[in-house]
This record gives structure tokens, sequence and C-alpha cells, in this order.
């Protein structure tokens, strides 16, 4: 088996030059991205070599506690993430999101390692890391997008909400058909990407195997694994998530907030 | 077991209430009848600050009671309002636009938090009585009435899901319902029950959403401009249903603007001060 193609520091800057391409079309049709562009540019260097210089570092310690410590971290950030960008919510619901996203991971993550994929030292920081990640990059999604839906659908549909209170409905019953669509928001990207892998999509993972010289069967084993942990990660980071934030929809007199009954 | 499962104990009642629960219908009616007369009989006006000590038995009947009920408003203002209403009676809330007729309503159903004051059903405290069965016996009625997915008959059956602590919607309640449809001038022999309820027009979602709440035997109703989208003709027959129902012990809050078709319901007033 031989290694991937190293690339030389002259043929990265080189991929710069693929940037610019997308810069000229944005300054061209004035898209006022172009400032967006080079951030993001230039914050993707540094944050990938910043990574480049930690892993390596993480990878040559190999300690099971400075693992953990990192996972706990990226639980953090992609909890911030996955609550930042909330439209609909009233306040930011960003502890919940750390416990959905902490407990997707760790239920999802020590499988995966621990059975699955297994070997003898399964806590290796070259293994849980990057797995960790994939399931956490995409947890995040699916845990932002449930959230958003869900207090979308409520405040849409307030006026619903409501009649299905005074009809003598608990809380959780008067809210339960727009908890359904918002798991189901959250679970449509990668019920789509399971549909499409293979056809329209070949997976990063896999491609990455590929180029770094792995059989093609092997790369297909691994992808399949991990398509499988990113759908139960997404649906038990959702269902946490909205199955403990929809009680914020409500008063303690279970009466829906007045921030989310605009209409009226 | 049907039948004993909707009269279920309300919270509150004595013991020798509880054993008078699982009564036939033919008892459930004579207790009825004796119910309003002893509400006649007690000769309360309708507002007063004194607190009745007489309990009444009727599944759904009861005596709502405000002190002193207090919400902000916005820009600075406040409304409060105190009465007591008693079973078979009405009571009109009048005030000019803002003056906050519809939070006093949704507070007296708890859909809206008080800022002060007492609320009391049959002399108990809100604060002691769960909210979904206070608001399945103090029922609210909004100015446009939100229809829920799915064709009239689920509308109508919606107050009986097990969600609401209903059980199944059973035939008897159906026909109860057909009953009521006619009576407000819908025809539900036709396809009115199988329609979609986001088809309906507003003044026949609005007689449909009465229907709805009507079905699960309130006590209060809150009816927020039941008759804003009616024609003179839906309007006179709302009335009418909506009297017999005071008849056989129901209590009325009641919001209109147009009172030319309430003008021949006995009523209390409610000033509220803009």
């Amino acid at each position: 088996m031989k290694g991937p193609i190293p690339i030389s520091d002259l043929h990265l800057a080189l991929s710069t030059a693929l940037v610019v391409l997308a810069g000229v079309v944005s300054a061209l049709l004035r898209l006022g991205l172009l400032g967006s562009l080079l951030w993001g540019t230039v914050r993707t260097f540094v944050q990938l070599i910043l990574l480049g210089y930690v892993l390596t570092h993480v990878f040559a310690i190999d300690h099971p506690a400075l693992v953990l410590a990192i996972v706990s971290l990226m639980c953090l950030v992609a909890a911030r993430a996955a609550v930042s960008r909330l439209k609909e919510a009233p306040e930011k619901p960003w502890g919940l999101a750390v416990l959905a996203l902490g407990a997707g991971t760790f239920l999802v993550g020590s499988v995966v390692c621990g059975v699955i994929i297994g070997g003898e030292r399964w806590y290796t920081a070259r293994l849980v890391i990057p797995i960790c990640g994939m399931i956490l990059g995409n947890s995040l999604t699916g845990v932002s997008l449930a959230l958003d839906r869900m207090y979308g659908e409520v405040r849409a549909r307030a006026r619903e909400v409501e009649v299905r209170l005074s009809l003598g409905y608990s809380a959780w019953e008067a809210i339960r058909p727009h908890v359904r669509t918002a798991l189901r928001a959250g679970m449509t990207p990668i019920i789509n990407a399971l549909m499409v892998v293979g056809l329209v999509s070949l997976p990063g993972m896999m491609t990455g195997q590929i180029l770094a010289g792995a059989e093609p069967m092997t790369a297909v084993r691994y992808q399949i694994v991990v398509m499988l942990m990113i759908a139960a990660s997404v649906a038990i980071g959702a269902l946490i998530v909205v199955g403990l934030s929809f009680r914020r929809c409500f008063t303690a007199d279970q009466a829906l907030r007045p921030e989310l009954r605009g209409d009226r | 077991m049907q039948r004993a499962r909707r009269i279920e104990p309300r919270e509150g009642w004595s013991g020798e209430a509880r054993t008078q629960v699982h009564v036939s219908a033919v008892r459930r009616r004579l207790r009825r009848v004796a119910c309003r007369y002893f509400t006649r009989e007690r000769e309360q006006p309708v507002f007063t600050s004194r607190v009745s000590t007489g309990r009444l038995y009727c599944s759904s009947m009861a005596r709502l009671e405000a002190r002193r009920l207090r919400a902000e408003l916005t820009q600075g203002r406040s409304v409060e309002a105190s009465f007591a209403l008693d079973a078979g009676r009405a009571l009109q809330v009048a005030g000019p636009s803002g003056a906050g007729k519809t939070t006093l309503l949704r507070m007296l159903c708890r859909l809206e938090a008080r800022d002060g004051g007492e609320l009391l059903l049959d002399g108990e405290p809100a604060e002691r009585i769960r909210p979904t069965r206070w608001r399945r016996r103090v029922v609210y009625l909004a100015q446009q009435p939100a229809m829920l997915e799915g064709t009239v008959l689920d509308n109508l059956a919606a107050g009986f899901l097990p969600a609401a602590g209903g059980g199944r919607f059973p035939n008897a309640r159906r026909d109860e319902a057909c009953r009521l449809l006619s009576a407000l001038g819908l025809d539900p022999c036709g396809e009115l029950l199988e329609q979609t309820a986001a088809t309906l027009s507003g003044g026949e979602a609005a007689r449909v959403a009465l229907c709805r709440a009507l079905l699960i035997e309130p006590a209060v109703l809150l009816c927020d401009e039941p008759t804003a989208n009616l024609d003179a003709g839906a309007a006179a027959a709302l009335v009418g249903l909506v009297h017999g129902w005071l008849q056989d012990g129901g209590a009325l809050v009641l919001v209109a603007h147009d009172e030319e078709p309430w003008r021949d319901l006995e009523r209390g007033r409610l000033e509220l001060s803009p």
C-alpha cells in the first residue's frame, strides 16, 4: 500500500488561484461576498494548519484523558455553532445542545470506536478524534435544523397550539405534531445523503482513503459504518434537543409563551 | 366504562361526591335539573365579592370567580376585574378596543399569565387545579378560531382524543355533534363532516369551533366575538343554542361589540375602562 501523494508548498499556494476564480465571479456580479471569501480562505489556511500541528502532537501523546478532553471541547464548540444561527428561538438553548450533541457523540462514538472498528487500542486519538469529528459535524446540522424548525412551526401555528391547549391538551400533546415536523426537518439531510451516496456524491472520507491508497472495498466498508453512525447520532441529537426544549415554548401554567404567539 | 371515564371525579370534590360519580344517564339528568334549581334558589347576584360555600355536584357546572384579577397590557396600561359567575349565568365584558377584553378572557382560561389577583373555580384556587383540567372546564373560544388539521369530524373529535384525557369519540357524541351543528344552521348530513376543515369559511369555522368546545361539556365558556363572522340568521341560531346551554347549567363570559343578537339574553355586564 503506497501512502498519499504529498502536496508541496508551491502547489498549496497554487490552490488559492482557484478561489480567485470565485472571487472574480463575486466581484463581477457584485454579490458582496468578496470580503467573506477572502476571510474564509485565510481562516481555512490558518485553522487547518493549526489543526495539523495540534493533531501531530495529540497523536504523539495519545493519552485517553487528552482524547476525552478534546472530544468534549469539540462538543462545546459544535453546540455553540448549532444554536448561534437559530432565528426563531426566543433564547439560545445552548446547554441543551451540549447535552444532545454530547450524548449522541459519546453513545454512537463509543459503539463505533469500541465495538465496530475496535482493535487493541480502540481509544487511540487517531481513531476517536476523526470519528467524533464526523459525528459532531453532521449532528450539529441536524440539531440546529430541528430546533429552528420547531420554534418556527410553533410560531407559525401558535393559534392551532392554543386551540389544542384550550381543549385540555397537555403542553406535549399540543405541540406534538410540530415536534414531529421538526424531527423530520432535522433528519432530512442525512436521509437524502443515505439515498444518493455513491450515486451522486463520493463521500469525503472514502475519497480520502482511496487517495491514501486504500482498497476501494475497504474504504466502502468504512464509509457504510460512517453513514449509519451519522444517521444514528443525528436522530439521537435531534430527539434529545427537541424533547428537552419543547417545554421552553410554554410557561409554568402550560400556556404558550407570549414571545411565540405573534399573531392572534 | 366509557361514561365512567368521561365524568371522572374532578379535583376538589369531597369524598361523598366522589361516590356519586358513576350514575346512570337518567340520574345525571335529574341531578342537572336539581343543580339548576339550587343555583336559582340561592339567588346570588351575578357579581359579588362573597364566596359561595355551597358546592355544585354536577360534573359540568361550576362557579368561576375572579378577585382583582390583573394583567399588564402594552403602553403601561393594565386591566383589572373582579366578578363571580355562577352556573347558568352569563356575563358580558364590555369596553373600548384595547381595554383588555381578550386578555381578560385568556387569563380566565389560563392561556395568559396573570400579574396579580386570584382565580377560583368552585372556590378552589387556580394554583391547585392542573391547567389541562382547568381548560377542559373553562374553555376559551378565540375570535378567529383556528381549525386543526384534518376533516371537520377530526376537529369535533379533537377534544376526545386520549391526548386530552377524553377517550374515543363515541357514536353518541357524534350524534350530539350533528344535533349541535344543525342547531347552528349547518348541515351535518351533507358532506360537512368529511370536509377538510381548512376549507371552511370564517362563519362555518366559528360554528364548528363552538360545537368542538361544547362537546367536551365545559362548565364555563369564554366567547370572544362569537357572532362577528355570522349573518343575522346564523347569529340568532348561535345565541339560541348558547341560551339553551346556559339553561342546562353552563356559564358564559362574552365579548361582543355587536350586542343586537344578544339583546334577549339575560346577562350581567362588566365594564372595562380604557
